[in-house]
């Protein structure tokens, strides 16, 4: 393995360094008109700064899982911010949950928000998850993800941007918009 | 194309669809058709044929080599309130030793909806059983609602990273049923953004396998360069994943040409050549993927995937050369086609097929330059006439597309509505527990998931 990485690093430092991207677009964020919002207040705790994450899909199309599995690439970096991706709901602070609530997912949701230690924050990403989607049909509508779980902060978008996600992220663990704001800026 | 169904007794249903296969033919889907009756629909080298059968009693299983495929449709029939006259046999496996290692739903670190069990003695697994229907959506039933123009939103929402090869099955398949014709650069830019979505979609995939492997290096370059297409897309249309363009009758959105530009794609590839040389001389790579989760050759011919699952196994199918439509009638890209059915072999499959997407896109760049601005579309006129005219006609019509997984079909009547969908990966998700039980231990599982890439969106539709 060893070898590996060294052959990586030479390559890396070759002329064929890639020009990493450190920072997101200003326009993948969530644009005014559609912002991330504040469902219900996040409950108050500890380990703002090191949230591990569990993702649940309970209806998702794909897309957003793939949008997820891009916040760990060089160009988003959710571990810069202490922020991970957990296997286990008894180790997450925070639950993503993507899709719309479909009825054979409600007991494994309430399963999996059960086995989370307090305090426990919940995002809701995407247009199907706050159940404003046009595509939803009335049979859908039955199953509501409110219903279930409480939902502190939702992310619009379908699928939400990988910034837009950071957004959420800060947003369910209070941490200042000023702080957000000079991030996308690069201070 | 629109092809009338074919209706026959169902005690021998299984062994008309054999007789209809006859001679290397495919089995694209078993559904209900819109008159209430079972359906095979065929694809032998003559011509699409909808067998149908009456649905009183219940129905033989059908057994033809090639229909195997229809196995893995039975709960949606089931649903359908159809019963089979075998019931699917409970997967139980004994023995001292032997344990049951269940995964899912919720599984992995960022994963859809699943519930597997994995039947292991130690290390080596014995067999997998896939449990599906943790989110079925009701896609088609959507599409139904909505009627042939809304209902392409929900097409282009059956599979996240699908979304041009549903939007472009599910156009065409409208397009064939109303009597319409797209206009030619409404065409010319399907095949783009269907090929700018293949390079986004096996970009992710590889990065996915490289992760698997233990080599987040290589992934962290191909995401990279993931997420340059993906700005590409949202520079072009608006949308990192394409949603919004692709309209039955033509185009929803005329794409802005000026940001597909050839520096782009070629400094794209530069970097992409570089990691996959570098990927390529990795021993610890190679010995990982060689030999692991490889298809066995009887259900490579019962099951014939389809997508570069199948391609990795000898089969050279692939609808944008074996059954050419829109814009892939003057020249699809380069195939690429691998015999050993192993993770390595899907993997140089997506390896050329990115080479070869970006060579068609760079050829046919002079050409998006030209291509006129506002005329995209049908006019709404000619969409409502179209299905005015052809209300009350009960033939099925075909619509499909090569996607980055593979053949998505659609099949519609306007008689209802009436939309059944059949995507790549709900062929494709039947080859994957014979290929896991042969000769692997648990720790390949990732890497044999990863070589798969499939959806579990496109199955729970």
């Amino acid at each position: 393995m060893a070898i590996v990485y060294r052959r990586w690093w030479r390559g890396l430092r070759g002329s064929r360094t890639t020009q990493f991207p450190w920072r997101p677009a200003p326009e993948l964020f969530p644009p005014a008109s559609r912002p991330v919002e504040v469902l219900e207040a996040p409950p108050r705790g500890p380990l703002t700064r090191s949230l591990a994450i569990r993702q649940i899909d309970v209806g998702s199309c794909g897309a957003p899982e793939a949008e997820l599995a891009l916040l760990s690439s060089p160009t988003y970096d959710i571990s810069r911010f202490g922020y991970s991706f957990t296997p286990s709901p008894r180790h997450a602070d925070l639950l993503l949950v993507t899709g719309g609530l479909q009825p054979a997912m409600v007991p494994v949701l309430r399963q999996t928000y059960e086995a989370m230690p307090a305090p426990c924050r919940v995002v809701a990403l995407g247009c199907c998850a706050a159940a404003d989607c046009p595509l939803r049909s009335a049979a859908d509508a039955t199953a509501e993800l409110r219903k279930v779980v409480p939902v502190h902060v939702w992310v619009p978008g379908c699928p939400p941007s990988p910034a837009a996600i950071i957004a959420g992220l800060f947003a369910a663990v209070g941490r200042d918009a000023p702080g957000l704001a000079d991030w996308v800026k690069g201070r | 194309m629109a092809v009338k169904p074919m209706a026959v007794r169902s005690a021998g249903f299984g062994e008309t669809v054999a007789e209809a296969l006859a001679g290397g033919g495919r089995l694209l889907a078993l559904c209900r058709l819109p008159g209430g009756e079972v359906g095979a629909v065929c694809d032998p080298p003559a011509g699409v044929r909808v067998v149908a059968a009456t649905t009183g009693g219940p129905l033989g299983r059908p057994s033809a080599s090639g229909v195997v495929a229809a196995l893995h449709d039975e709960a949606r029939l089931a649903s359908d309130g159809v019963e089979w006259s075998t019931p699917a046999p409970e997967v139980r496996v004994h023995g001292a030793g032997v344990f049951t290692f269940p995964l899912g739903p919720v599984r992995a670190d960022v994963a859809e909806s699943a519930a597997w069990r994995l039947f292991v003695m130690g290390d080596e697994v014995l067999g997998l059983h896939m449990d599906f229907g943790y989110k079925p959506r009701g896609m088609e039933q959507m599409m139904e609602e909505a009627g042939a123009e809304a209902g392409i939103l929900a097409a282009e929402r059956v599979t996240g990273t699908s979304v041009v090869a549903h939007a472009i099955a599910y156009a065409q398949a409208w397009e064939t049923a109303l009597g319409l014709v797209p206009p030619a650069p409404a065409v010319a830019w399907r095949g783009m953004l269907a090929e700018l979505e293949r390079l986004h979609s096996h970009l992710g995939d590889l990065a996915a396998l490289a992760a698997s492997t233990g080599l987040p290096v290589a992934a962290a370059e191909l995401l990279l360069l993931k997420e340059q297409m993906l700005r590409l897309n949202q520079d072009l249309t608006g949308h990192r994943y394409l949603r919004g363009v692709v309209g039955v009758g033509g185009l929803r959105r005329q794409p802005d040409a000026r940001a597909l530009t050839a520096a782009r794609l070629t400094g794209m590839l530069a970097t992409y050549r570089a990691v996959i040389s570098e990927l390529d001389g990795s021993t610890s790579f190679l010995d990982r993927l060689h030999g692991a989760g490889r298809i066995p050759p009887a259900w490579v011919e019962a099951i014939q995937p389809v997508g570069p699952v199948g391609r990795a196994a000898g089969l050279p199918y692939d609808v944008r050369t074996d059954r050419p439509y829109g814009p892939y009638l003057d020249g699809a890209p380069a195939p690429a086609l691998e015999a050993d059915a192993d993770a390595w072999a899907r993997y140089r499959i997506r390896v050329a097929e990115v080479e070869a997407s970006v060579a068609w896109l760079l050829a046919r760049l002079p050409q998006s330059r030209a291509l006129p601005q506002g005329a995209e579309r049908c006019s709404l006129a000619d969409l409502r006439r179209g299905a005015a005219q052809n209300a009350g006609e009960p033939a099925v019509a075909l619509g499909r597309a090569e996607g980055p997984r593979g053949e998505v079909c659609y099949l519609v009547s306007p008689d209802g509505p009436w939309v059944r969908v059949r995507p790549a990966s709900a062929v494709n998700w039947a080859v994957l527990p014979p290929a896991v039980a042969e000769n692997n231990v648990l720790q390949d599982q990732p890497i044999i998931d990863a070589s798969f890439g499939l959806s579990v969106a496109a199955m729970d539709r």
